[in-house]
């Protein structure tokens, strides 16, 4: 692919798909906080690992020399990278499904602080800043529910600190973040008029309902009215149109997947991956994640690897082969997470057609546990990646940092490098240093 | 605090040991985490398990699965059922009927669009039954259609039996207690309204596109009068209702209709609206008020029915029988039993096996990791196993059997495959299935020795006790084993010597603090030693002999404290099959997939209630059915708080 494609996104509204409720308005400019380099988030969410053949085998200071076969395909975007780790959870004891992974708070809750990932929290701060994209943040992940697994996003007030699901059909998620086919016969004026007055009347049916109950069933009206107002602000909201803007091929339906269920998640999350890049190019979102399975169920589906689950099968039946099919499949994820910076590196940004996507995105690889082995947090990790003038201080060789200090610090650095620097209501209210890792930023 | 009820009690036992048994951090490594998965526990172990298929569609519309959560948790709020596991370290994450949604918000910094609200958190496990003093039912409630029942309703709207309407893959339904029917968790949040928009408008799209539109209303105008007819006619099948005349829902969709240039948008923008409509999305659970109590209408009932034991919407059918007592001609008490007879006689899997698959972790089957290398289990071969335990389930229920029945069968349904692989004798046998006497197979009788069950709590390669004592313990008796403390080492082991399975538990798990948990899965496990990770008999395993004797370590009802003489799942399943704590777990499990509420005020009420006339009638599994459909949290509510 070249570097930048020249692909509009509006030269495919012919063909019948419909942006039309998306104002076109151009190459698009939209306050950022002063000084951040960075405008995009990627959460890159799995589970925990097996810290021995995780770790670079080879550290000169702060310079990875040699790569551990797990991390091994990094090597190849090593210069925008940075490998951290040590870093204990504020709950170590937490276990399986932790929250704790970009909550920063563990299962307790803190003096009656719900629980909110740190990509929900950026992405509120963002509006509250003025950045109101169509959509505040995209969740992806195919089977994410799999086994009734966990994932590990959390709502906030915006849902009572529950656990928010991610879209797992690529045909939804497409449809989602681009937009449908337009009725024959109907105009995109004339849907657009239709669809506001759908979600007046379904809001005061709502509304209505909603007066009725306790708070109890108010509360999932309310849930319910925050969704369609997002939806609403997703068909009121401007979009770029610009050369950047270029969506990939429309998915097919889910059953038109190999196995069309839970062994698709793989197959489902690649196709997940080209729809961020695209909905970034398009500047219709600022933050998006992408789970690979749940706290404890992955069916891998990839060439080269037995048919089985993650987290039962090459996590906790992986010693007796020295977790050959777990540091093969981490292997996979790696090249994943390469790919998506890839992808990224081949789109202008929306806004600066000097610079590519990627050189104002952060890509961050999170984890529910640190040693997922052993259920633990007392060491978590992660990868954090970005571009030329990116947020990240880098090093030619990959960059490696280990430090002892809480976690949530790096979470964060998330936040700073997104202008976010009002932690109130974020993580851990009684984090000692609430304040982002020193050294991480260039 | 929840109170116990007289009756119920029993059945909800937690075996809370964790405060002090924990097995010893490095000291005792098990050989293996092994019970990821069965939904009951708050943080039931945790690794190692791979746990039920979310669906397979059919008859399993409803079932999920389960795994807990919390596996690494510590002692703190894992010991008892209603703990609030806060603090550090806890998995309990809020208990099993923790406040987890009601702390204050606000103090996030703005989130977009916050809500005001307290949304409840589902359940982490069963609580204890609150007791019962004024014969109260539950509390009104609304309760969003899962997945499955979204998809199935639209299909059932357009009668659309090939599958061609486009319905939008909307919700990804999390799993509760095993199932995907939580009340708490299924709610529209985030993108699903923009998700639920392009669903609905594709299928309005689709119908206009493929002459749906007349089964509706028979004019083809833009007109009030039009708007009208088609209102109430699509009305009465996405609402789940009678609009009449003056029906104040009818303006608004009428003003939609009246909006457009012709019929076919006129009729698309009503279609794609109460497909989005709140009252289409959501069961109404709320009743009319009398006297500050509340009695469902006889739609909403005829809703509660259609879904619980079809998993789709009500037909036109069950709707009249709606009117019929909507306008006095028929008892709410008829109508029940007349729909409940004709929708149970149509031979249907659905009302039985979406609770089955969801209780024992059925669809385990599909999920459960392999090893290959060991013995490739072919899909032919695992539908086969599924087959075996839905035809085993569903003779018991279009009879007169009970879960005694079901757990000591001296038979089962093979087809030639199926009993080649088991080793039974299959002439006259072939590609369908039919009942075959176990006497004299070898292989022990029960659903508990069935295919599915072995293979579904197994590791790929071994047979594992503690997965299937697991089972047993807390889907089967209801009794909660806590997890794991921090600090062990769960990995999986391979011993070097040669061993049997039943030796390396032992020998691993007899140490320390592990074996007061142990003792609890293991040792019952054990019985089942005769099959392997396959389901496949052995009377021996590397070379040694098959020990299945077990061990019942304090069971629910207490009287047996070490109830020992057990041998193979058979002899357990007998042992089952007359337990009365297993009848009530059953009960309970059961309620909670029908009314999608694990616990409320007074629940104790509606269990003593369907306990009762259960075991009027034997337990017989479709008696428990419509005992719980007789209960008066069936057609009764109290005012929500």
């Amino acid at each position: 692919m070249s570097r930048f494609s020249r692909r509009h996104l509006l030269g495919s509204a012919g063909a019948g798909l419909l942006l039309a409720p998306f104002v076109s308005s151009g190459m698009r400019t939209e306050a950022q906080a002063a000084g951040s380099p960075v405008k995009r988030l990627i959460l890159f969410c799995t589970m925990g690992t097996h810290p021995p053949a995780w770790t670079p085998t080879g550290i000169s200071g702060e310079s990875i020399t040699s790569w551990s076969a797990m991390t091994k395909p990094l090597d190849a975007i090593k210069d925008s990278v940075v490998l951290v780790e040590g870093m204990p959870s504020g709950n170590p004891n937490d276990g399986h499904g932790a929250p704790d992974g970009i909550t920063g708070m563990g299962y307790g809750y803190y003096n009656g602080q719900l629980k909110v990932s740190v990509d929900q929290f950026i992405a509120s701060q963002l509006v509250a800043q003025g950045i109101n994209r169509p959509i505040g943040s995209l969740i992806l992940g195919g089977a994410t529910n799999a086994n009734g697994g966990i994932t590990m996003f959390y709502g906030g007030s915006s849902n009572g600190g529950n656990m928010l699901s991610t879209i797992s059909s690529p045909l939804s998620a497409y449809t989602t973040v681009f937009g449908g086919a337009l009725p024959m016969g109907q105009s995109a004026d004339g849907l657009l008029k239709r669809r506001k007055s759908i979600l007046d009347l379904v809001s005061a049916e709502a509304t209505s309902l909603k007066g009725t109950l306790g708070s109890a069933e108010a509360a999932k009206l309310d849930v319910h009215l925050d969704s369609i107002r997002q939806l609403e602000n997703k068909l009121t909201q401007t979009m770029a149109t610009g050369a950047a803007c270029m969506k990939p091929t429309a998915p097919g339906a889910d059953s038109t997947y190999t196995h069309s269920g839970d062994a698709d998640a793989l197959a489902m999350n690649k196709v997940h991956q080209s729809i961020i890049a695209s909905a970034f190019a398009c500047d219709i979102t600022r933050v998006a994640s992408i789970q690979y399975g749940n706290d404890q169920f992955l069916k891998v589906n990839a060439p080269g690897l037995p048919y089985d689950d993650q987290h039962g099968g090459f996590i906790h039946s992986g010693a007796s082969s020295n977790f050959k099919n777990l540091i093969a499949f981490e292997a996979y994820l790696a090249e994943e997470f390469v790919s998506l910076v890839n992808q990224l590196k081949t789109f202008q940004d929306p806004e600066d057609g000097s610079k590519t996507l990627f050189d104002t995105t952060l890509v961050a690889w999170c984890r529910d546990m640190g040693d997922a082995v052993n259920h633990d947090q007392k060491s978590m990790r992660f990868v954090l990646a970005s571009g030329a003038g990116g947020y990240l201080k880098t090093s030619a060789q990959g960059r490696y940092i280990k430090s002892g200090e809480r976690h949530e610090r790096i979470l964060l650095n998330l936040c700073e490098a997104m202008g976010v620097t009002n932690y109130k209501g974020f993580g851990d209210p009684a984090l000692p240093s609430k304040s982002p890792l020193p050294g991480i930023a260039a | 605090m929840l109170l116990r009820s007289s009756s119920m009690t029993r059945a909800l036992a937690v075996v809370a040991f964790a405060s002090a048994l924990g097995c010893s951090a490095g000291k005792a490594p098990g050989v293996g985490g092994e019970t990821g998965g069965t939904g009951a526990g708050s943080g039931t172990t945790g690794n190692g398990g791979s746990a039920a298929n979310v669906s397979n569609g059919g008859a399993s519309g409803k079932a999920g699965s389960n795994t807990g959560k919390g596996g690494g948790g510590s002692t703190a709020g894992n010991a008892g059922s209603s703990g609030n596991g806060s603090g550090g370290g806890g998995s309990g994450d809020a208990g099993s009927s923790g406040n987890a949604g009601s702390g204050s918000g606000g103090s996030n910094g703005g989130n977009a669009g916050s809500a005001g609200g307290s949304l409840m958190a589902p359940p982490e496990a069963l609580a204890e039954p609150q007791e019962c003093t004024s014969n109260a039912p539950g509390p009104r409630k609304l309760w969003r259609l899962s997945a499955e029942e979204y998809e199935a309703s639209i299909r059932a709207i357009f009668n659309d039996t090939s599958g061609g309407a486009p319905v939008g893959s909307v919700f990804s339904d999390p799993v509760v207690l095993g199932f995907s029917v939580d009340a708490n968790a299924l709610v529209v949040q985030g993108l699903n309204a923009s998700q639920l928009m392009d669903s609905a408008e594709a299928v309005a799209a689709w119908a206009a596109q493929n002459n749906q539109l007349g089964q509706f209303a028979s004019c083809t105008s833009v007109d009030a009068s039009c708007a009208k007819k088609f209102v109430q006619g699509f009305g009465r099948r996405a609402f789940r209702t009678k609009l009449a005349d003056d029906d104040a829902r009818i303006a608004g969709y009428s003003a939609l209709f009246t909006a457009e240039k012709d019929f076919s948008n006129a009729a698309q923008a009503v279609m794609a609206a109460m497909l989005q409509s709140p009252t289409f999305l959501y069961r109404s659970e709320l009743g009319k008020e009398s006297g500050g109590a509340y009695a469902l209408t006889p739609y909403e009932v005829a809703t509660e029915l259609s879904y619980l034991l079809t998993s789709s919407t009500p037909d036109e059918t069950l709707l009249a029988a709606a009117d019929s007592v909507a306008a006095g001609s028929l008892t709410l008490d008829a109508m029940i039993d007349q729909q409940t007879d004709r929708l149970l006689g149509s031979g249907s899997a659905n009302a039985v096996m979406g609770f089955m698959n969801g209780w024992l972790g059925l669809d385990r089957l599909y999920t459960t990791a392999k090893d290959d290398t060991v013995f490739t289990m072919t899909a032919a071969l695992r539908d086969a196993m599924a087959m075996e335990a839905q035809s085993l389930i569903t003779e018991a229920f279009n009879g007169t059997g009970s879960i005694g029945t079901l757990f000591a069968s001296d038979h089962t349904f093979l087809n030639k495959e199926l009993a080649d692989f088991y080793g039974i004798a299959s002439s006259g046998l072939g590609a369908d299935f039919k009942s075959v006497p176990l006497a004299g197979s070898g292989r022990d009788g029960g659903l508990l020795a069935t295919g599915a069950i072995l293979n579904g709590y197994a590791r790929p390669d071994t047979s594992s006790p503690t997965q299937r004592g697991h089972l047993v313990r807390t889907r089967i008796l209801c009794q909660e084993v806590s997890p794991p403390p921090p600090d062990v080492d769960t990995t999986f082991k391979p011993s070097p010597m040669t061993q049997t399975t039943r030796q390396r538990f032992e020998e691993s798990h007899s140490l320390g603090g592990c074996y007061n948990c142990h003792k609890l899965m293991d040792w019952t496990g054990f019985g089942f030693e005769h099959y392997d990770a396959f389901g496949r008999f052995r009377d021996t395993e590397n070379g040694l002999p098959i020990d299945d004797s077990l061990t019942l370590f304090s069971t629910p009802s207490g009287e047996s404290p070490e109830l020992v003489g057990l041998s193979g799942p058979g002899s357990l399943g007998e042992y089952l099959s007359e337990s009365d704590d297993v009848q009530r777990c059953m009960l309970r499990y059961w309620t909670y997939f029908a009314y999608g509420s694990s616990s409320w005020a007074q629940d104790a009420c509606t269990y003593d209630a369907i306990y009762q006339e259960a075991s009027g009638n034997g337990f017989a599994l479709k008696e428990v059915l419509k005992a719980i459909i007789h209960a008066p949290n069936f057609t009764a509510r109290v005012k929500d708080q």
